[in-house]
């Protein structure tokens, strides 16, 4: 309740959701002598100077990913990779060909081996690793792939599609290839070892298109993975003005069975240039002019129009959180002064998929990271704050302090909030109850059936709202209670009329001792009992301190358990009541019985 | 406790000759034509209207003195009915002096003698005191409902208003009943519930406590799928009668019929009026449950009907003074006070939410605007969710709980040959075959049925076999009725009780229904 007031309010560096690793990745900045590659696959740095004669630096996430060798200069360097478990080695100097050198005998004495390409005097655009031992070649007439035979120093072509390529993208996450053809055609391809397959091409959408046809460009497509699906983002560059809402990301979401059309339109109400990354399936944009980001949401609800939702930013953008670069102890004095602020947004900028962000020129590599908790600040629609927080694989902590200081705020909470809360909290988990129920049924392999899809990234379930919410409440007391403190039994009879509580002993027992009071409780709490099913000896009982010992026996009988009576009991009673007829009846049904 | 009787049959050509009518219906008080010349006084409502006074006197003159014959007899209670050969006199006292005399005529056959003459013979058992005895108790009570206690209207309003106002209801009232199709049914004019799954229910319930947090004045709500009641938050011993005159009066009447077609967007009636609930101190003491409803009426002169859009004028609802009255004093009935309200009621889609404001608070048209501004938002939304929810309801096993199951239920899982009537005189809940009155023989022979189940322990069973060859099976247990009609030629009765034992499976699930 404290996210009142207008943007201008807020301390700017408390609302800063995005910031930069802290320690990022340095290698040598690029310089005439020497080229940076970064390989998204295995999120490698490979700094070559020289033609890599005088070594090639690798830098990865971790240590194990290291490494530093030299190779013979034998050109310029196009294109170099790792193999997945970086066993070979992967070069491109040339159009026609790629180099390999095994690395599993160490790093010394590195010999080549080389591998053209299969169609005749064909362009390599580049060259992908599918697995430790299948490499993938994307030539300008097409895809071929190879084997790779370390130990004998050759590769075998096992397979390859004939497709004119201007340019293509991969998505590493879900090993997805996609192709620009001439024509402004986006074929893409599921790439598995040893097999390529097609998808059906995308449906682009070429209303929004300039007039004269606008050509794809490479810069302007990316391929991300969003909620366990593969996207492909467009960027459409429109510039903004009174009739346009400036530059729009249309998302395709690949779909095998059929062709892809956009689904989703991110509405970006800027123009200019642009870079994107993908953070917990959220889209974030970064905007070079404003320097600022802004953060998209493809499962938070917009308007539909029959094709096509249109999102618009989830907070206001923001700019990256200020970062200061520790410079290397290379000056004597370790003063305050190592530490400089680094240029944001700088044209040096490559940013890559996911959350990937180079500066090539200054030689750091970071990783992108976000900060849930300005956001929650930035939202005042709390309703919409928990639709978003449910997708977050981290939000759960976040969303459980939102809940706290809704419900449990000192003042009356309101509750059309907390009921349009728990709502989307009950939606969710319903989600997530739907999609066990159908893992538990196994369905046959009937192709028909959707496979569904919790709604949520994280579940919040009773356990966590007793444990954070309600368990803070200080007189816990169930509707039951209040209707009978109240002795609103009526009421309370409706509630159990429409099986609001669940049955129980307990429950059954409550309405006995209401009986008094409240006639008809007696009747609810034997329906009950009869409802449990494993009540039955209750039941007996009941009927039997009413005093309606030959009802017992026959609801007895009725359940086929008269072996087990307890015949003392049944005696006892039938000795007090005052029907003596009872008794003789008694007496004689055990007579029979024996 | 089964017993097996045969109903002897008769005999000879019957050809019909006379249905049972209301012959007169006379309600008089004679503390107010005590002297000579103003004999006539005394008398407050008869009918039919057209009788002259003389005979009006007369009548009236033989039951105050049948009335203090019995007095000889019992001091206690009163008499409740007379049997003569061609008519039954019901009479029937709701509040101190004041006395209801029913007469019917009984019907009557004509029929050949063995050697040939013709005569006519009266089926007295034809006729159930306790089937009229509820009828005339409903009445009054529904009476009371629209206006006041008759002593409330003479104390306030004198003499002359009450004999209008009665004479405005009781013409009306009369002209709709036939007495030749009255049974059980009016006996139990129980409630038809709408059964809903958890989270709709619950949803209601945060809808009904939201309103009634925002608008401290309204005391009761009451929420209703078309004819079906989902909620009431009125107290048990309103409710029936309460529910009757809603679903019978209001809703069919005018609502239903002309409003329904422009019901596509938001609320769209209302009406204002005036109800009078007992206000209950001791709800503990309802053991006998059908005796103690007494309500309360509403100033029913005004009501109108006004959409929405243009109901600024909808304002003229004159609002009555409120009133404590008390009945019954002479017996052990602790003092009920009455309480008025005015009444609101909205429709949504096939939604109905009625609204009680004790006329003690101020109904301005300003709150009435804000409260369906507030309506608008809030009911609507939920109507059109709820219009969702299937009426052949999703929850089967839950039909007898609540009473509840649509009539496409009920055709499906019954054969043609088979008609029930179930009651829970419990939560009141009531629920029947459509043509159970089809059976008219049948269907009249379980009022009689009731009475002598009514006279064993509380639970008992009574199968039997009439002359058409259709078995009738009543059956009661732990507060609940369940009678069945059997159209089963050729069946005896080992066939019946096996039919009655999937007819009560199929129907009586969950429930503790032993006999």
């Amino acid at each position: 309740m404290s996210a009142g007031g207008s943007i201008s309010e807020f301390n700017e560096e408390d609302n800063v959701y995005l910031q930069l690793c802290p320690d990022p990745i340095r290698f040598e900045p690029v310089s005439k002598v020497t080229n940076v590659f970064y390989d998204e696959a295995n999120q490698q740095v490979y700094t070559v100077r020289s033609g890599g004669a005088s070594g090639v630096v690798v830098k990865g996430r971790k240590e194990s990913l290291n490494c530093t060798f030299r190779m013979e200069d034998k050109g310029p360097v196009l294109s170099i990779k790792f193999s997945p478990d970086q066993k070979i080695l992967a070069v491109q100097r040339s159009s026609h060909s790629v180099e390999f050198m095994n690395f599993f005998s160490g790093t010394e004495n590195l010999q080549e081996y080389s591998q053209t390409c299969k169609s005749k005097n064909a362009t390599i655009l580049g060259f992908i690793w599918i697995s430790g031992n299948e490499i993938l070649f994307v030539t300008k007439v097409g895809i071929e792939l190879f084997q790779v035979y370390p130990e004998k120093r050759c590769l075998k072509y096992l397979k390859g599609v004939s497709v004119y390529i201007d340019w293509f993208l991969h998505s590493v996450e879900n090993n997805i290839l996609v192709v620009s053809s001439p024509g402004g055609i986006i074929q893409p391809f599921q790439l598995k070892p040893g097999n390529i397959y097609k998808f059906q091409k995308l449906d682009i959408d070429q209303t929004t298109a300039t007039p004269q046809r606008e050509r794809l460009n490479e810069r302007d497509m990316s391929i991300v993975s969003l909620y366990n699906q593969t996207a492909v983002l467009v960027l459409r560059h429109r510039p903004k003005s009174s009739t346009c809402s400036g530059a729009e990301i249309d998302v395709y979401p690949l779909n095998r069975e059929k062709a892809t059309s956009k689904s989703h339109v991110l509405k970006l109400d800027t123009s200019g240039c642009f870079a994107i990354n993908v953070i917990d399936n959220l889209i974030i944009v970064h905007h070079q002019a404003s320097k600022a980001s802004m953060l998209f949401d493809v499962h938070l609800s917009g308007a539909y129009d029959g094709y096509a939702t249109y999102h618009t930013a989830v907070v206001v953008p923001m700019p990256i959180k200020q970062f200061k670069l520790k410079l290397p102890t290379a000056s004597t004095s370790v003063s305050e002064a190592s530490e400089v602020p680094c240029e944001l947004y700088s044209v040096n900028w490559v940013v890559f998929p996911p959350n990937v962000i180079i500066d090539a020129k200054l030689g750091c590599l970071w990783f992108l990271q976000l900060k849930l908790a300005p956001i929650q600040n930035l939202m005042p629609d709390k309703i919409r704050l928990v639709e978003f927080l449910l997708q977050r694989s981290n939000g759960k902590r976040q969303l459980l302090q939102l809940l706290q200081n809704t419900i449990l705020s000192p003042t009356f909470p309101e509750l059309d909030l907390v009921g349009g809360v728990l709502d989307k909290l009950n939606e969710n988990y319903q989600s997530f109850l739907d999609v066990e129920m159908q893992n538990q049924m196994s369905l046959p392999v009937s192709g028909k059936t959707d496979v569904l899809v919790p709604k949520g990234s994280i579940l919040v379930d009773q356990q966590d709202l007793y444990t954070n919410i309600f368990s803070n409440f200080p007189n816990c007391e169930t509707v039951t209670d209040r209707y009978i403190v109240q002795k609103a039994f009526y009421q309370l009879h409706q509630f159990l009329q429409n099986y609001v509580v669940n049955d129980s002993k307990h429950l059954a027992c409550l309405l006995l001792s209401l009986e008094g009071e409240y006639p008809a409780a007696y009747q609810l709490a034997l329906d009950m009992l009869k409802r449990l099913s494993n009540a039955n000896d209750l039941i007996v009982e009941v009927l039997i301190n009413k005093q309606k010992i030959i009802p017992a026996l026959r609801f007895v009988q009725s359940c086929e358990r008269t072996d087990t009576i307890s015949a003392r009991k049944f005696l006892d009673a039938a000795m007090r009541h005052s029907d003596k007829s009872v008794f003789t009846r008694f007496i004689n049904f055990l007579k029979k019985g024996i | 406790m089964e017993a097996n009787v045969g109903v002897p049959s008769g005999g000879g050509t019957r050809i019909f000759h006379g249905a049972c009518t209301i012959k007169r219906l006379c309600i008089f008080n004679d503390k107010f034509g005590n002297d000579s010349d103003n004999e006539m006084g005394k008398v407050l409502y008869f009918h039919p209207p057209n009788t002259d006074e003389d005979t009006q006197l007369k009548q009236i003159g033989l039951s105050e003195a049948i009335i203090r014959f019995a007095t000889k007899f019992n001091t206690r209670l009163h008499c409740e009915s007379l049997h003569t050969q061609k008519t039954r006199v019901v009479f029937h006292t709701p509040e101190s002096g004041y006395w209801f005399v029913l007469v019917l005529t009984i019907p009557s056959v004509k029929k050949h003698s063995p050697d040939g003459v013709e005569f006519i013979e009266y089926l007295g058992d034809e006729v159930q005191d306790d089937v009229f005895r509820a009828i005339l108790e409903k009445l009054y009570r529904k009476f009371v409902l629209l206006n006041d206690t008759m002593e409330g209207i003479y104390k306030t309003s004198g003499l002359e208003d009450l004999c209008s106002r009665l004479k405005k209801f009781f013409d009306a009232s009369i002209g709709k009943l036939d007495a030749s199709q009255c049974g059980l049914s009016e006996i139990f004019t129980g409630l038809q519930f709408f059964p809903l799954e958890r989270a709709m229910f619950l949803r209601i319930q945060c809808f009904i406590n939201k309103l009634l947090l925002s608008w401290p004045s309204v005391k009761h709500v009451l929420l209703m799928q078309g004819d079906r009641l989902i909620w009431s938050g009125i107290e048990q011993n309103n409710i029936q009668i309460f529910y009757d005159y809603l679903v019978n009066d209001l809703l069919s009447k005018h609502f239903l019929a002309g409003v329904d077609k422009q019901s596509t967007f938001g609320v769209i009636c209302k009406r204002e009026s005036h109800i009078t609930l007992l206000q209950e101190e001791h709800s503990r003491r309802s053991m006998s449950f059908s005796s103690l409803y007494s309500n309360h009426p509403t100033n029913s002169t005004v009501m109108n009907t006004s959409v929405i859009s243009n109901s600024n004028d909808a304002d003229n609802a004159s609002f009555m003074t409120a009133s404590t009255t008390t009945i019954n004093g002479k017996d052990e009935v602790p003092a009920n006070e009455y309480k008025k309200f005015h009444m609101l009621i909205y429709k949504a889609e096939q939604t109905y939410l009625t609204l009680l404001v004790p006329d003690t608070e101020e109904l301005v048209r300003e709150t009435i605007n804000k409260l369906e501004v507030f309506l608008n938002v809030n009911f609507t939304s939920m109507a059109r969710q709820l219009a969702k929810v299937p009426s052949a309801n999703s929850h089967p096993s839950q039909n007898a709980t609540s009473g509840c199951i649509s009539n496409a239920a009920i055709h499906e899982s019954i054969p043609p040959n088979v008609k029930f009537i179930y009651f829970n005189s419990l939560n009141l809940a009531e629920r029947a075959s459509p043509t159970i009155r089809c059976e008219i023989d049948a269907y009249k022979l379980l009022a009689d049925l009731r009475a002598d189940l009514a006279r064993t322990t509380e639970s008992g069973e009574i199968t039997m076999k009439a002359i058409s060859e259709t078995w009738v099976v009543a059956k009661t247990a732990n507060g609940r009725e369940f009678y069945a009609i059997f159209n089963q030629t050729g069946a005896n009765v080992l066939d019946i009780d096996e039919e009655l034992r999937k007819l009560t499976d199929a129907q009586l699930t969950n429930i503790f229904f032993q006999d």
